[in-house]
């Protein structure tokens, strides 16, 4: 029988498939076989690693041997302890990382890394940098990266710098156009702590920024004085979200004028700022202002009504009284809230208002 | 010899056949070409996503006081015997902003009287915020042990109806649904969580999902991981590997990610109640997730055709669960799927969409898939669940 072209691929395939299972089964037991003498060697390296660390840093010196024994373990190896022990310890401990880490190469080459050209490198790089705590050149210039993921990295060390100029850097990117960024430089600000408020302050007092309502964010976890003037003014915004992050931080910040502002948000057209300002009239304490959050109580909005009644809960005695009469108030919504409200564990309240 | 009998059929059927023969070669060339795209897309993927979360500090995300707070949904039906492991088991997750809501479907068992001894339950007064409509809620618990902790009793309407009245009740930025034999990593919200930090269009984002036959299990966690030595959950560890691994990671780079599995999975609470919730037609309890559409959600999120809602999984972030060892029921996953596609949520008419062009649902069979950045459908053809 006179043998077709198709009959002839398909008899070759057969044998050609056959080579190949034969091939991948072949390469897939040597892989296997490699990568457990590799993962073998990784673990018995890191144990010398970590030793050599543990030693170094307990000791608060580094002789020449173990710096020498450190710069010959693998980069992978050191690039891992240097993030295991850097997001482990502070001060003295973390200086005496960073000078071990300088003496054996490592920041040396981090920094190098930091300055290629590949993104994965300079974030490899970013991130030893950050574990050892260096302040240096090539990472304030990664705080204008184009890689979103480098920039956010570069944020991260940024957290560790209390310099006017990464702090003004840092709150100016309150706007970048990453969530990743925008989360970092938050986070960063908070853990800043107090040097960032005056930068922050700066930056609220431009009601035309787009990031506003993240620096609100981290303004009420600041709540530090200098931040009440511009909360006061952003009370009276034009967007609600603005309204409602700057009720947020007159809550944590309080006082007469504080107080005041809030009494007027609770009348806004927004439910959402109107909840926030009963939430931050529940996080002052205003007693004062537990008949205005009564009658929120009645509100057509779910969300104020709960609000407001959590924060008169919060507030004692006064506020106890308040829901305990709304119990017999004429409009069910609010009776309802009421009864639920004071149903609530006393652990649930504070944690629900927290 | 036959050649010889019936020359005219032979030289009738040969073309046919040779035809045939071609055809069938096409198809598998095409679909291993395909198969062999999906693998490279995976590889990127997950390669890219290593250099992004090599050396990285989770830390950051656990301790910050900006992370987003996440209410876990958790339905129960008839689970006396693990209710309390199991909720002990997610209280106990490495999370800061945590809230759990426990949904009893109306069990007729002992899961509430378990659930009241175990975490000191105390009822208060039931009412709702109705933004979904569900069946009625017979009663609300709150702990006095566990603040973050809320019960719901319910009258029994399905999982689907259970995980609407836990949507009403969240107050978390994202909920997590998981089921109720899942379990979870300590730290895998934390993980979940991060693709939500990392972009602002993400409305859901799924685990990696892996069989938890053969391995240790303790204090509901995996405390040491195994291959099981059963055939056909052998099988389905490969296949869960597959769907995973290599089907949803690469559908993540093509923009085609569909599903996010009902074991494990966050969503943004916004939009899943902008999207009116969970529809009550999937195809049980373990099918994959349906959710009624991502077109309405960013109705409220975009403001012209280039915006981009995803859907996310995420290769690192996992929870197991288990797989039964005989051939029960095939086809439960495909079933899902098929209509997950089918439904509404990709089929439905582009008026939903914001921009009101129809740029990004179409309801043409050609465009059912959204354009967005990261997703993932290629749930089993067949597959064995208990």
């Amino acid at each position: 029988m006179k043998q077709t072209w198709l009959y002839l691929v398909s008899y070759y395939l057969v044998y050609l498939e056959l080579a190949l299972i034969v091939l991948i089964t072949l390469a897939l037991t040597i892989s296997a076989a490699l990568a457990r003498w590799r993962t073998a060697r990784h673990e018995r390296l890191s144990a010398a690693g970590r030793e050599i660390l543990a030693r170094a840093v307990a000791e608060s010196h580094e002789d020449a041997a173990a710096v020498a024994a450190f710069a010959r373990l693998p980069w992978t190896v050191q690039q891992e302890l240097m993030h295991e022990f850097g997001g482990s310890l502070t001060g003295s401990g973390r200086a005496q990382l960073a000078r071990l880490g300088g003496r054996a190469g490592v920041a040396r080459r981090a920094e190098r890394m930091a300055a290629s050209r590949w993104w994965w490198e300079r974030l490899a790089g970013a991130r030893v940098l950050t574990a050892l705590d260096l302040d240096c050149a090539v990472m304030r210039r990664l705080l204008r990266d184009r890689s979103a993921t480098v920039r956010s990295q570069a944020y991260v060390w940024a957290a560790g710098r209390v310099d006017e100029a990464v702090i003004d850097e840092l709150v100016s990117r309150l706007a970048d156009p990453e969530r990743l960024c925008r989360f970092t430089v938050q986070d960063s600000l908070l853990r800043l702590g107090r040097p960032a408020a005056r930068a922050l302050a700066r930056f609220l007092e431009n009601p035309a920024h787009p990031g506003l309502a993240d620096a609100l964010s981290v303004a009420r976890g600041l709540a530090q004085p200098e931040l009440l003037g511009p909360a006061l003014a952003l009370a009276h915004h034009d967007r609600a979200d603005v309204r409602a992050r700057a009720a947020a931080v007159l809550g944590v910040l309080g006082g007469d004028a504080a107080v005041e502002t809030l009494e007027v948000q609770l009348a806004d057209p927004v439910p959402t700022v109107r909840a926030a300002a009963a939430r931050a009239l529940g996080d002052v304490g205003a007693w004062m202002s537990s008949s205005a959050l009564r009658r929120l109580l009645g509100d057509p909005n779910w969300l104020v009504r709960r609000e407001s009644a959590l924060a008169l809960r919060r507030m004692g005695g006064m506020g106890l009284l308040t829901l305990r009469r709304a119990l017999q108030d004429g409009n069910p919504f609010a009776a309802d809230m009421a009864r639920q409200v004071l149903d609530l564990p006393e652990a649930v309240c504070q944690r629900a208002t927290a | 010899m036959g050649a010889e009998v019936y020359p005219d059929i032979v030289r009738l059927l040969a073309p046919i056949l040779a035809a045939l023969d071609v055809s069938i070669l096409v198809y598998f060339v095409a679909i291993n070409a395909a198969y062999v795209t999906l693998v490279g897309c995976a590889t990127g993927e997950l390669i890219v996503h290593i250099l992004r979360i090599r050396g990285e500090s989770r830390a950051r995300i656990l301790g910050s006081a900006v992370t987003p707070s996440i209410s876990i949904l958790a339905p129960a039906y008839n689970e006396e015997a693990t209710i309390a492991e199991s909720v002990t088991a997610l209280l106990a997750l490495h999370y800061a902003n945590l809230e759990l809501v426990v949904i009893n479907d109306g069990s007729p068992d002992r899961t509430l009287e378990v659930l009241q001894q175990r975490f000191d339950l105390v009822p208060i007064h039931s009412i709702v915020w109705k933004r979904i409509e569900t069946k009625p809620v017979r009663g609300l618990y709150r702990s006095r042990s566990h603040p973050n902790l809320l019960v719901v009793d319910k009258v029994n309407g399905g999982k689907a109806d259970a995980l609407n009245v836990g949507l009403n009740l969240a107050t978390g930025d994202l909920v997590c649904v998981i089921d109720a034999d899942t379990i979870v990593d300590a730290d895998a919200l934390q993980r979940l969580a991060r693709p939500f930090l990392s972009h602002h269009d993400v409305l859901a984002a799924g685990g990696t999902i892996r069989i938890a036959n053969g391995s240790k299990i303790a204090s509901g966690r995996v405390t040491e991981p195994g291959a099981p030595r059963d055939f056909v959950a052998g099988v389905q560890v490969v296949e869960y590997f597959r769907a995973f691994i290599f089907g949803r990671l690469g559908w993540n780079r093509l923009g085609g990610n569909l599903i996010i599995s009902g074991a494990f999975g966050l969503f943004r609470r916004d939009a899943m109640i902008a999207a009116g919730g969970y529809t009550h037609d999937t195809a049980s309890s373990s099918s994959p997730t349906r959710w009624r559409g991502p077109s309405a959600p960013t109705r409220c999120a975009c403001s012209g055709a280039s915006a981009t809602a995803g859907i996310v999984g995420s290769p690192t972030c996992s929870g197991a669960t288990g797989a039964c060892s005989s051939i029960r029921a095939t086809g439960s996953w495909a079933s899902g799927a098929t209509r997950t596609s089918s439904s509404s949520s990709c089929w439905r008419p582009s008026s939903s969409c914001s921009d009101g062009s129809g740029s990004r649902w179409g309801s043409r069979p050609g465009c059912w898939m959204p354009p967005s950045r990261r997703s993932s459908s290629s749930s089993p053809t067949a597959s064995v669940r208990c």
